[in-house]
């Protein structure tokens, strides 16, 4: 079995390609030179590099597979000092909520659809009590006159909706 | 458990399950009160009482009032 040998060394000058990519693999390697560097830093600049390079896995749309493989691994490139790990932590937390949103409102859609249509009918009832007409019902609720048909007739009743 | 799930599973709970039922919350919220009111300006402007709009929408006269205008 043979492996393709790469030399992060030499993509020292490329740190900007590395950081335009998409590729996760650009970011592990962009982490692991800049972990180079930071080894000579103080620990504030340390702690800076490693939040960064958290921040970074958030942005390029990797999976959360992706993002929690990529984390471990700058996790444990760029060690820091217990005081440090855990106001990083916390930062990170913060991150991860951050970053829920895409997901909070692709479910937000879906709930926000249903939740119209059901509130559309449930009006469309209290009108079918008031004996108000099927016309002025579809205007009002933008609903289809078979949805109101079948509120009319109740569930049990089969439709016949090409008569 | 494999590895992957070891590791996967903690962010599917935490991450997703609260994205998840934040969102369905949320978007519940949003979505009754976006028909409510898309409702009560259609009859408000075929002059319906504003009872019967209270009535029909399940919204307070309060709330109908500033669309009034």
């Amino acid at each position: 079995m043979t492996f393709p040998v790469v030399k992060i060394i030499d993509y020292k000058d490329r740190l900007a390609e590395l950081e335009q990519s998409t590729n996760p693999m650009a970011l592990v390697v962009a982490a692991q030179l800049k972990s180079l560097e930071a080894k000579k830093a103080d620990i504030h600049t340390k702690y800076d590099v490693k939040l960064q390079l958290f921040k970074d896995c958030f942005k390029k749309g990797y999976t959360k597979d992706q993002i929690h493989i990529l984390i471990k691994f700058i996790d444990w490139i760029i060690n820091l000092p217990e005081k440090y790990q855990e106001k990083l932590n916390d930062q990170l937390l913060i991150l991860k909520e951050e970053n829920i949103m895409p997901y909070v409102t692709s479910w937000e859609r879906i709930a926000r659809k249903k939740a119209i249509k059901e509130h559309a009918l449930e009006s469309a009832k209290k009108m079918l009590v008031d004996d108000v007409s099927i016309e002025t019902i579809v205007k009002y609720t933008g609903l289809a006159k078979n949805e109101i048909k079948r509120l009319m007739h109740g569930a049990a009743i089969p439709l016949h909706e090409n008569r | 458990m494999s590895w992957k799930e070891t590791i996967a599973m903690p962010y599917v709970t935490s991450w997703e399950r609260i994205a998840r039922k934040k969102g369905i919350s949320d978007g519940r919220v949003k979505g009754i009160k976006e028909n409510k009111l898309e409702t009560a300006k259609k009859m408000l402007i075929d002059n319906l009482p504003i009872d019967t709009i209270a009535k029909y929408t399940g919204l307070a006269k309060d709330e109908i009032r500033p669309l009034m205008q």
